[in-house]
């Protein structure tokens, strides 16, 4: 038999594909840095009774629209990114160490921009400062083959899905540490020096 | 084979000071070792001291979202101390944080800046605590003395972005599992030499309440120890249950090779 339209049914404006990557458990913002989670329209469907149900306004008219400017923005510097990065990946291959190089710093560059999106997660956050503690530390040392790879990989996947859970931004980092980058800030423990000393 | 007992100030340089001088020596001096033992009485001191402290300062940067005001709040804890290295250190986490920064500058409070380093180091420090509690049983060849009081859980994030240590200390519902151990009457000459080697006119707060703890297993064994107890014992129980075989590695070699060398075992800085 077949079915009635269920004329209570609304349907919501789903979100663009690439607006919408999974969001992860474990994950944390502060308030200011939500993740467009928030920010989608509220019910993808509503269906019978429930359909008179309100909305919540923070929901039809999210606090903070600048995470979609900033996804934007993001998305492209790290089109860019990706691009550095491949070009280094070919010339370290060929054993072009300095042209590597090069392309290397041009990518550095790039960072301080990727940081000021951070209002687009916590997650994509803690991976663009992990790169960019792991510049700090290699002191302008060119990176191998293998780091280069592991760095252009781990920004590919970023950009494929920038609101990344906290949790898989620990995957990445954990990644980098273990291509012996050193992707926090060498002053850290100055924090617990102090509380030694007392 | 040499065999190495490690302290929870090794363990805490290996995890916590990533890229530091102390990292590599720790991790150095474990490369000696045939074989490397971390009792989880260490994992326990390293959550409730180091692992704590490093989250307090995480938690102030998620309250404050101010590096300027993070420094102030914890330099206001302690004001006796040395303003102008608190100041100092200030500036040095923020030129580390900085691409561009040839030389340190002072941070305007609430400025876009000093914002910028809040997550900076917000980031860091939430990315640190988690991997670096994932990694406590990768440091050595092998973990042992689980404490059957104690749970070793991963420090949790909530909603409100502060960091959820519990459990920090063991179960307080149940006498301390170490207890059972220490009580038995061969031991209490060792307890005594531990406790005769703690001078009585010695005015540290660690040390007073150790030879409290110490006097009490020995006049009173049978009266199990509370939780509040195991912790004040601190150095004494690496000094206890070190294997006869292995020796201390601790940076703190004053107060352990003195309970150490009272029963006969040794502690050796990395």
């Amino acid at each position: 038999m077949k079915t009635m339209p269920d004329t209570n049914t609304i349907e919501f404006p789903k979100p663009a594909p690439d607006l919408a990557p999974a969001l992860g458990t474990g994950g944390y913002r502060l308030s200011g840095t939500q993740g467009p989670t928030s920010a989608r329209t509220a019910r993808p469907v509503v269906r019978g009774s429930t359909a008179l149900a309100p909305i919540e306004i923070d929901k039809l008219y999210p606090a903070d629209k600048g995470y979609v400017s900033d996804l934007i923005a993001a998305l492209g510097v790290l089109a860019d990114a990706i691009s550095l990065l491949e070009q280094a990946r070919v010339a370290a291959r060929n054993k072009e160490a300095i042209t590597a190089d090069r392309y290397w710093q041009r990518f550095q560059t790039l960072l301080p921009r990727l940081f000021m999106h951070r209002k687009i997660g916590d997650g994509y956050g803690a991976v663009i400062n992990a790169l960019h503690f792991a510049c700090i530390n290699q002191h302008g040392a060119p990176l191998s083959f293998e780091q280069l790879t592991t760095v252009w990989r781990v920004i590919k996947e970023l950009r494929s899905a920038p609101v990344t859970s906290f949790e898989q931004a620990l995957k990445y980092v954990q990644e980098l540490e273990d291509c012996r980058l050193q992707v926090y800030p060498a002053t850290i423990s100055e924090l617990i020096e102090e509380q030694e000393d007392e | 084979m040499n065999k190495a007992y490690v302290e929870t100030t090794v363990l805490t340089n290996v995890l916590l000071k990533p890229g530091s001088q102390k990292e590599a020596a720790a991790k150095s001096a474990l490369s000696r070792y045939e074989e490397t033992l971390l009792p989880v009485y260490s994992i326990k001191e390293f959550k409730l001291g180091p692992l704590d402290r490093y989250s307090y300062f995480h938690d102030k940067l998620v309250q404050t979202r101010s590096l300027a005001h993070t420094f102030a709040a914890l330099n206001s804890l302690n004001p006796v101390k040395d303003a102008r290295k608190k100041s100092t250190s200030l500036e040095v986490l923020e030129a580390a944080a900085r691409l561009e920064s040839a030389r340190p500058r002072t941070l305007r409070p609430d400025s876009l800046a000093d914002q910028e380093m809040a997550d900076r180091y917000r980031f860091a420090l939430a990315s640190l605590i988690i991997l670096s509690w994932r990694k406590r049983r990768k440091v050595t060849t092998r973990t042992i003395q689980d404490l059957e009081c104690y749970t070793e859980a991963e420090p949790k994030i909530g909603k409100d972005g502060f960091f959820d240590l519990t459990p920090k200390e063991c179960a307080h519902d149940r006498h301390c599992c170490l207890w059972a151990e220490m009580k038995l009457d061969k031991n209490k000459t060792l307890l005594t030499a531990m406790r005769n080697a703690i001078p009585e006119t010695s005015q540290g707060y660690e040390d007073k309440n150790r030879r409290k703890v110490l006097k009490h297993l020995i006049n009173t064994p049978k009266l199990p120890l509370d939780r509040e107890q195991c912790r004040r014992l601190g150095d004494a129980v690496f000094a206890f249950f070190c294997p006869q075989d292995a020796v201390i590695l601790t940076t703190n070699l004053r107060d352990h090779q003195r309970l150490a060398g009272a029963i006969g075992k040794r502690a050796e800085k990395p």
